[in-house]
């Protein structure tokens, strides 16, 4: 099941990085990437209830913000530090909202809460979670993980 | 015909993409109006009798997406306005649901190929 999981969020993450930041993933072997540990992160979480309870977690290089939001919006210029923020919250919400499906299947109705942004010191990455996944894109290294308790037993991936 | 368009949804950053995408459709835009939330839209709809395109968002606070179509379907001077809901999570069951309230659906992120498609699947070509 984690295999599949993983697979589905870093498709996801694949996916929405693609059509909305024209971001890529670079053809390499991820594990070449350094550690999230060991750079200066923000990390995102999505809470959702519904035909499953769980969390997704994004987490990405401080700077990606500002990238990230510029592409999502079209902006050449400096954006507020709060926009950027938005953005990429936003950017979190289009994660979990395009991955639940492809592990819960397309029936399954998901209630999504606000993004947030969470301290580093309170994530543990991988630990905690069913599935974790990473994309390296030319911008820098993405990781997504997904803690889900499924309703019911059943998993489509 | 151009399109005065009424874009819905909590999220500033989401209206400022929605709307740039719109305008990378290729439709002959006359106005975009903005609201937060569904009460907003409906003042907006009241207040703006050109409208003639909505797009909105699913999850909103006060009244949702999906509750104000129903609003809008139960008032006699905007029944019929072509509206595509605009979301992150699209199950078939919620979709389901729009289409019988007469709604257009596109899941997040869209490009504005796919935009225009509901749009023309929204009003009916």
């Amino acid at each position: 099941m984690n295999g599949e999981w993983k697979a589905a969020l870093s498709r996801a993450v694949r996916d929405v990085f693609e059509s909305l930041c024209f971001m890529l993933p670079v053809p390499t072997n991820v594990s070449a990437a350094p550690d999230p540990g060991s750079l200066s992160r923000v990390i995102l979480a999505v809470d959702f209830s519904g035909a499953g309870r769980g969390s997704l977690h994004l987490t990405l290089p401080d700077s990606m913000i500002s990238q990230v939001a510029s592409s999502m919006l079209g902006e050449d210029g400096p954006l507020e530090l709060s926009e950027q923020y938005d953005a990429v919250c936003e950017l979190a919400n289009i994660v979990c909202g395009n991955v639940l499906p492809l592990i819960a299947g397309e029936r399954a109705v998901f209630d999504l809460a606000s993004p947030r942004v969470i301290a580093t010191m309170d994530a543990n990455l991988g630990d905690s979670f069913d599935a974790s996944a990473r994309v390296l894109l030319d911008e820098g290294l993405v990781c997504a993980s997904i803690s889900l308790q499924l309703a019911d037993a059943q998993v489509t991936v | 015909m151009s399109l005065n368009v009424l874009v819905v949804d909590d999220s500033p950053v989401m209206r400022k993409m929605v709307i740039r995408v719109l305008g990378m459709s290729g439709l002959p835009i006359e106005s975009v109006h903005e609201a937060c939330q569904g009460r907003e839209a409906l003042a907006v709809l009241a207040r703006e009798s050109r409208i003639n395109l909505g797009l909105f968002d699913v999850n909103m606070p006060v009244l949702n997406g999906e509750e104000l179509v129903i609003q809008i379907r139960a008032e006699p001077k905007t029944a019929l306005l072509p509206v595509v809901m605009v979301s992150t999570e699209g199950s078939v069951e919620r979709i389901d649901r729009l289409k019988r309230l007469g709604a257009a659906f596109i899941r997040k992120p869209f490009g504005p190929e796919a935009l225009l498609d509901a749009i023309i699947s929204a009003t009916g070509g």
